[in-house]
């Protein structure tokens, strides 16, 4: 196991921001944490790295990591080619020679000043010095925001490789598809705890779709109305009336808006 | 660290040195000139009242001595009115701006609170250090050169005030820029306690509260020594401050 997480409790004020969350990620595992805007993400992996400070809970990292922030904000007055000299001489287990690669790849002209650059060739540039770390585990925070798709698509491919040589990913996003893609575990985070927590495959065997008259009542996340009926995500055990299959989109929907009967 | 530090107060360094230096050479070269217009006034049958009370004959003439010059329109007027400012300029972005630009998530994911910490405080106070020492000795350098009659025996007394004055507005301000997630507040903190505890330096009793008596080194002038009693007690107060600003950046939140 390289990253233990047991009932994390961090509030702001009376808001609790992370209710009760535990969860392991094993190595070799991409762990994806799936939830909507607000849900708890973000603060929950800076509780991970101690830039926020947990009400309550235990936390391990067994092994070095990397992170990459929501906000993707390097020194805006370097070139890409100094911050990479920079990291070289900041971060320990740092590949200059792989950053290098990467940022080729990438298309990220090494002599631009970082200020120059756009969100996504910010992303893009910090990607390459976060997968550059030869680390443990990789933390990072909705990886493919502001990415066009095809660079998207390569940073999940990249992703995708990383459990080969044994490393473990812990990663944010609020984009079905690509948690999809690439997870091998997902958390479903919603207002701050976990609602479900499963191997990909086992989440969309766990649930169907079941149409009742509308009004009727089922042990399950009501999913959507119509005039006539009603659509509910409930557990294959519990599934009543018109059984539809799942998939993961329906389930996460379902899941987020919380009205459970 | 030692680098990207470097780096990130390299503008702002060498600004500060030059300034530093052209304002001595705005002072140094012009005892003559600056003599013959104070005689100038001082001649005049309607003498301006006030310049008469600030500038008294017997200071006049003290100041032909180029030592009583030197020591008092350098340290005790140019460079000493701007010690706090220039401290000021070299720690208010010191965590700050890593806060407001995002960047100090950067640099913890990379290395421990405690290194980031002391890396800073401790390259910047190097760098301080270093144009303090050479705003301090510039005159003892500047009168070897033009031949000229210093008085050396004061410059270690006035170099001590100097450093030491800068350093107590620097880890004042250093304390501001980890507290605060923005740029400004810290200086205009700062920059409101410098005016207030100078203000409030007017009354006696209250006198210690303005740093600008020692950093302006007047009891050097007039006793030929060192304040021993307040540089400690300034010292101590740093060390307060700074491990204080330590505490604060353990604990607080990015």
């Amino acid at each position: 196991m390289v990253l233990s997480v047991k009932n994390l409790v961090k509030s702001y004020r009376n808001k609790r921001a992370v209710d009760g969350v535990s969860f392991d990620v094993e190595k070799g595992q991409i762990f994806a944490l799936l939830g909507p805007n607000g849900a708890g993400k973000t603060t929950t992996i800076k509780c991970i790295l101690g830039f926020r400070k947990a009400d309550s809970g235990e936390i391990t990292i067994n092994g070095s990591y990397s992170y990459l922030p929501e906000q993707k904000e390097l020194y805006r007055y370097m070139t890409v080619e100094r911050m990479v000299q920079t990291n070289e001489k900041i971060s320990r287990m740092f590949n200059p020679k792989k950053a290098f690669e990467l940022l080729e790849e990438f298309q990220i002209p090494l002599k631009e000043k970082i200020a120059n650059l756009s969100h996504g060739m910010k992303t893009l540039a910090y990607l390459s010095l976060v997968l550059a770390e030869d680390v443990d585990l990789y933390l990072m925070d909705e990886p493919t925001w502001g990415l066009d798709p095809l660079m998207r698509n390569r940073v999940l491919e990249l992703v995708r490789t990383i459990p080969q040589s044994g490393k473990s990913v812990f990663y944010t996003s609020h984009i079905l598809s690509e948690v999809e893609r690439i997870a091998d575990v997902v958390a479903i985070m919603v207002k701050g705890r976990i609602v479900e927590m499963d191997n990909l495959d086992n989440l969309k065997e766990k649930y169907v779709a079941c149409v009742v008259p509308r009004g009727e009542k089922l042990n399950g996340y009501l999913y959507k109305s119509t005039k006539e009926e009603d659509v509910y995500i409930v557990k294959k055990s519990e599934a009543n009336g018109k059984i539809q299959p799942a998939d993961f989109d329906m389930i996460f929907e379902a899941l987020v808006k919380g009205v459970k009967v | 660290m030692i680098h990207k530090e470097l780096s990130d107060m390299k503008l702002r360094s060498i600004v500060i040195f030059f300034l530093g230096a052209g304002l001595f050479f705005f002072v140094a070269p012009f005892h003559k000139l600056t003599l013959e217009m104070l005689n100038e006034y001082t001649q005049l049958e309607n003498m301006p009242k006030l310049l008469e009370r600030f500038v008294p004959k017997n200071f006049i003439e003290r100041l032909s001595d180029w030592s009583f010059y030197i020591y008092t329109q350098w340290f005790g007027k140019n460079l000493g009115q701007f010690i706090p400012i220039l401290a000021m300029i070299m720690a208010f972005p010191l965590f700050a701006r890593e806060t407001e630009n995002g960047t100090m998530e950067y640099l913890l994911t990379r290395n421990s609170r405690k290194k980031v910490f002391w890396s800073k405080v401790c390259i910047a106070i190097t760098v301080l250090t270093v144009q303090m020492l050479t705003f301090s000795l510039l005159p003892g350098i500047y009168s070897w050169f033009a031949s000229q009659d210093f008085k050396y025996e004061y410059l270690g007394a006035y170099t001590i005030h100097t450093l030491v004055g800068a350093l107590f507005w620097f880890t004042l301000t250093v304390l501001f820029s980890v507290m605060y997630d923005d740029q400004v507040k810290p200086i205009l903190t700062t920059v409101g306690i410098l005016a207030s505890s100078t203000v409030i330096g007017i009354f006696k009793p209250l006198r210690f509260m303005n740093t600008y008596s020692y950093i302006l080194g007047s009891r050097i002038i007039s006793t030929g020594k060192m304040d021993v009693t307040y540089t400690v007690s300034l010292l101590s107060v740093i060390a307060v401050i700074l491990m204080s600003s330590y505490a604060i950046f353990l604990k607080k939140e990015f």
